[in-house]
């Protein structure tokens, strides 16, 4: 029944209200420096007590997102597609730690579905069983890559790959309709992402067949030889598709592109706002808030380092709000 | 004859019983389902309780429509005022058939309002200041209800005028 998330979809609206406005942003960047941007944060219910720099503001955060979650729900996994990326994120650092002789491990994040440590000994011993099937293939793959080319890119595009794989078929898999739209735009974008950039390094196809992850939105072949071809046949090839508008974004910078495609699925997931019954509006809940600690991570940074707003400005994404 | 008037005072009391179960069915469900969202709000903000309130409380009228029709139902037939009175069958069927839209429409809309009066506690969640808009929202759901209450009264009131 629908209606079993009811308790928790009130409890979530309700907590969206303490979520970073657009106004609360302005703030942020018209604050003096880091401490009074750690003020206005813990006006708005942000722990900052004690905290010197932005990651541990955020990974505070981030723990009581999970916490409130995790109280709301009783299977976690059917939020696992979010956390994703910090484990491919931990698999390209134990990869690369196995050569660079642990130089790596400072990359290594919180917050995936599998403990950064088993990741790393997994990956340094060789012992691919202990993964969770998602990434022992890619780990294997990968390892194997790096040791024989000396590539990091390419171990970075099997990794990259594989997590893409991996969301659009967890997203195929979930019985939540917001998920299976996240997971399809993400793997999209991601692919159109990578296209333009290859694209404007002049790249080959076999790099593109390689990078490119399959989705119903995109033709992963057509993606690849229009993108091999040049950027006037990738313009033309995206106007043919759902994402047409994203050739003028294109144009504008590299910036306004990347900001665009974290407005897109920001798009997405505001449908879920009006929401009240099912368990897509704690999905939605997860995300904003991933995406409103990034917003204050880059303030919180530009601030503790003194650099120009402007270029924060340009940077800033659409709230949830 | 006897047992032409007995079935008549079942079918009569089944359309009570049926009147006050399936109002009363969605009246719970409905309060049970705001209810549920207002405690989700007042986790968060205790200081909403009294206005989420007014709003669990909307699907709650219809088991009460269905309880009122119920009682009018048992008095036409005597059951409220100590003797029964001879019911016959056409009589007691007309009187199940008249306590029918109080029942189904009650149970409806009693879930239908809920969802509204849920819709609504998200509102007032957000922006309290929209009470009174997030109460007419679920209060629209209540002119069904209450028009099946009309009608149930109106049929059961006018059924001993028919003479049967």
């Amino acid at each position: 029944m629908p209606e079993q998330y009811t308790y928790a979809v009130a409890r979530i609206h309700t907590k969206e209200n303490s979520m970073l406005s657009a106004q609360d942003m302005e703030r942020l960047l018209a604050a003096s420096g880091f401490d009074e941007a750690a003020g206005i944060l813990a006006e708005k219910g942000f722990d900052t007590v004690g905290a010197e720099n932005a990651d541990e503001i955020l990974s505070r955060e981030r723990d009581k997102t999970y916490k409130l979650i995790s109280e709301l729900v009783n299977d976690m996994s059917a939020f696992d597609i979010f956390f994703y990326q910090s484990d491919f994120q931990n698999l390209k650092a134990a990869v690369k730690s196995v050569v660079t002789k642990d130089k790596a491990r400072r990359i290594f994040v919180d917050g995936g579905t599998v403990p950064k440590e088993l990741i790393d000994s997994a990956v340094k011993n060789r012992e691919f069983s202990d993964l969770p099937e998602f990434l022992q293939i890619p780990a294997e793959k990968a390892l194997k890559a790096l040791m024989e080319t000396g590539d990091g890119g390419l171990c970075d595009v099997i990794i990259d790959k594989a997590y893409l794989e991996t969301l659009h078929k967890a997203g195929d898999a979930s019985e939540i309709c917001m998920v299976k739209n996240f997971a399809e735009l993400t793997v999209a974008l991601a692919d159109i992402r990578i296209a333009v950039r290859g694209s404007r390094l002049g790249k080959g196809l076999e790099f593109f067949k390689r990078s490119l992850a399959d989705c119903r939105t995109l033709s992963k072949d057509s993606l690849a030889i229009a993108a091999a071809k040049g950027t006037d046949e990738l313009d033309a090839y995206l106007r043919t598709t759902n994402y047409s508008d994203v050739t003028e974004i294109i144009k504008e910078s590299y910036v306004a592109f990347e900001k665009w495609c974290d407005d897109r699925l920001m798009s997405e997931i505001r449908k879920e706002k009006s929401n009240n019954f099912t368990i897509a509006p704690l999905a939605a809940y997860i995300l904003a808030r991933e995406t409103e600690l990034k917003m204050v991570g880059l303030i919180l940074t530009a601030k503790q380092n003194r650099l120009d707003i402007s270029v924060v400005k340009e940077r800033l994404r659409e709230l949830y709000v | 004859m006897e047992f032409m008037n007995g079935l008549g005072l079942a079918f009569a009391l089944l359309g009570a019983a049926i009147s006050a179960l399936l109002a009363g069915i969605g009246s719970a469900v409905g309060v049970g389902m705001a209810g549920e969202a207002a405690a989700g709000v007042v986790t968060e903000d205790p200081q909403k309780f009294g206005k989420v309130l007014i709003l669990q409380l909307l699907p709650g009228t219809q088991g009460i429509y269905g309880l009122l029709i119920a009682f009018i139902t048992l008095s036409q037939i005597g059951v409220l005022g100590g003797g029964t009175a001879a019911i016959s069958l056409a009589e007691g069927i007309l009187y199940f058939v008249a306590c029918l839209p109080m029942g189904f429409v009650g149970l409806w809309s009693a879930i239908r309002q809920a969802r509204a009066a849920v819709s609504g506690i998200a509102l007032v969640a957000k922006r309290p200041d929209q009470m009174g808009k997030a109460i007419i929202f679920a209060a629209m759901v209540e002119t069904y209800a209450i028009l099946a209450l009309l009608i149930s009264i109106l049929s059961i009131v006018g059924i001993p005028a028919l003479g049967l």
